[in-house]
């Protein structure tokens, strides 16, 4: 199967390693993506929160052009690239006269508008349908043995509701994935507090703060490390660990699958990380 | 009930545009405080989410303008979906946000939150001679951010670290070449339409 993909700003950089462990999955799922062509920045917490237009047709072009070719589906690996572009996509099927005026705005730039046609995904939605997941498990050569994590939503994966492609207050799709690849899912109540990742350059005593909530409480769930399915979830839960007495890695949830399904690449993503995960994975034998 | 506030005709006007301009019905709020029990951010608001409702009900601007809560709201929108009432809130807070904004009326202490928002979306338009118009740019977008603020050290660690990892590329994206331009013309149309 075909899909269309739109990587976002932080897979090409600061995400590098989800980028790999993502495409890595997918390949082995027999599932193809395409680089969605001349995508843009989706202008993320500081575009709708400056500008209503801009909110609505930075997103929106992307969806110009991934009908323009032909995609029917859009993968978006960024919870807050998917968040926008998915709430652009609900506002034109909607028809609010917002949506429309920026879709009008659009088609004087681009020559066409967006009529609504593509289905605006996750990776993870996507590996948990159906005719997909169950061909995880026979892929899982290495099961995560001993491996004790607490998988971390955030917020904008989750809601508001027609973005939520699981459920808002107990989504179960990352703590099943990691269920199947072995690992041991520990319980815990932060799986969808916000990490307030938008004010970690201009706040970072705030996000200090919450970070430190959030692993604590990871800690006390028993877990030896997060998975995320959002770069700046990810970037946020790493970087900002300062005040923690034994900082614990940070994975994306594909790195995980990766290395259960024994990829040979997978200690190259794990170089990547800030918080070295290395030492946990090979005290366990997993890498 | 003579002890509960009452907002006069002119003040209830404020309110009106407000939810006009945020679509939310934010008169139909009743304090249930749902919203200010999840919110993550409220140990450093000095008003929680619903008190600048009420605030907003009651015509209190000025209140409204100077409060550091809008300004320190992530969106998470955990207050959307917990209200009963459907209100999402950090509609509400991003409205505010641009109110302000319109009427350069920042409070001066959350300066810096709108910087790094102007200098995120001016990095996408790109820069002269290394251009990557389209694409968040982290090393210039810190630099000017740094520049700009005077804080210079923060993160300089982190930034090593990032670049070590080929994290941090030294030159922006130039994704665009058959569609060139189009993310400029995006801006300038955003520039027209708030233009009064
Ligand atoms: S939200 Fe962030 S990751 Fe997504 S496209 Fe924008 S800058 Fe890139
Ligand atoms: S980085 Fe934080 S604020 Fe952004 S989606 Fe993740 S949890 Fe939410
Ligand atoms: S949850 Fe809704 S009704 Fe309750 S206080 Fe918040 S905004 Fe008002
Ligand atoms: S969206 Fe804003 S106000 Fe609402 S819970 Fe999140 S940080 Fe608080």
């Amino acid at each position: 199967m075909k899909l269309g993909y739109y990587p976002g700003c932080s897979l090409h950089s600061t995400a590098a390693e989800y980028n790999m462990a993502t495409e890595a999955v997918f390949d082995a799922l027999d599932l193809e993506l395409a680089e969605l062509p001349e995508w843009n920045c989706c202008g993320a917490t500081a575009g709708h929160s400056t500008d209503r237009f801009l909110a609505l047709a930075l997103p929106l072009r992307n969806l110009v052009i991934a009908e323009a070719e032909q995609q029917k589906e859009l993968v978006l690996p960024c919870a807050a690239c998917y968040n926008l572009v998915k709430a652009a996509d609900h506002y034109v099927r909607e028809g609010t006269p917002e949506a429309n005026d920026a879709n009008e705005e659009l088609k004087n730039i681009m020559g066409s508008s967006y009529n609504g046609t593509v289905h605006v995904t996750h990776p993870l939605e996507v590996i948990m349908r159906k005719e997909i997941v169950g061909k995880v498990k026979p892929q899982v050569k290495n099961p995560l043995k001993g491996l004790k994590v607490v998988p971390y939503y955030g917020c904008l994966l989750t809601r508001p509701t027609y973005v939520a492609f699981d459920d808002v207050e107990q989504p179960q799709a990352m703590d099943q994935l990691m269920n199947l690849a072995g690992a041991d899912v520990k319980r815990w109540s932060y799986k969808t507090d916000c990490c307030g990742g938008s004010l970690t350059v201009p706040r970072t005593d705030v996000v200090y703060e919450i970070t430190k909530k959030l692993v604590t409480e990871a800690q006390r769930a028993g877990a030896d490390a997060i998975v995320t399915a959002c770069p700046l979830c990810q970037m946020t839960l790493e970087t900002r660990q300062k005040e923690i007495k034994n900082p614990i890695p940070v994975f994306f949830f594909t790195e995980l699958l990766g290395i259960s399904f024994g990829h040979p690449q997978a200690k190259q993503w794990m170089k990547k990380h800030i918080i070295d995960p290395i030492p946990l994975l090979t005290s366990l034998h997993l890498l | 009930m003579s002890t509960v506030k009452q907002p006069t005709k002119d003040k209830a006007s404020f309110c009106q545009e407000i939810e006009e301009k945020s679509h939310q019905p934010i008169s139909s709020c009743y304090h249930c405080m749902k919203c200010a029990g999840g919110c993550p951010i409220n140990f450093v608001m000095e008003h929680n989410n619903y008190e600048i409702l009420r605030m907003i009900q009651l015509g209190e601007k000025d209140k409204v303008y100077k409060s550091n809560t809008p300004w320190l709201c992530v969106g998470c929108k955990t207050c959307a979906v917990r209200c009963p009432n459907g209100i999402d809130t950090s509609k509400v807070m991003d409205t505010i946000k641009m109110e302000t904004m319109a009427e350069d009326k920042i409070p001066a202490s959350h300066y810096n939150i709108k910087l790094f928002y102007e200098l995120f979306l001016d990095s996408m338009k790109g820069f002269p001679i290394i251009g990557g118009e389209g694409r968040g740019y982290e090393v210039g977008l810190m630099g000017l951010y740094k520049f700009c603020t005077g804080d210079f050290f923060a993160d300089m660690n982190l930034g090593k670290e990032m670049t070590k990892r080929g994290k941090m590329p030294f030159l922006p994206h130039n994704a665009l070449k058959r569609r060139k331009g189009e993310i400029k013309k995006i801006f300038q149309r955003a520039k027209e339409k708030k233009a009064p």
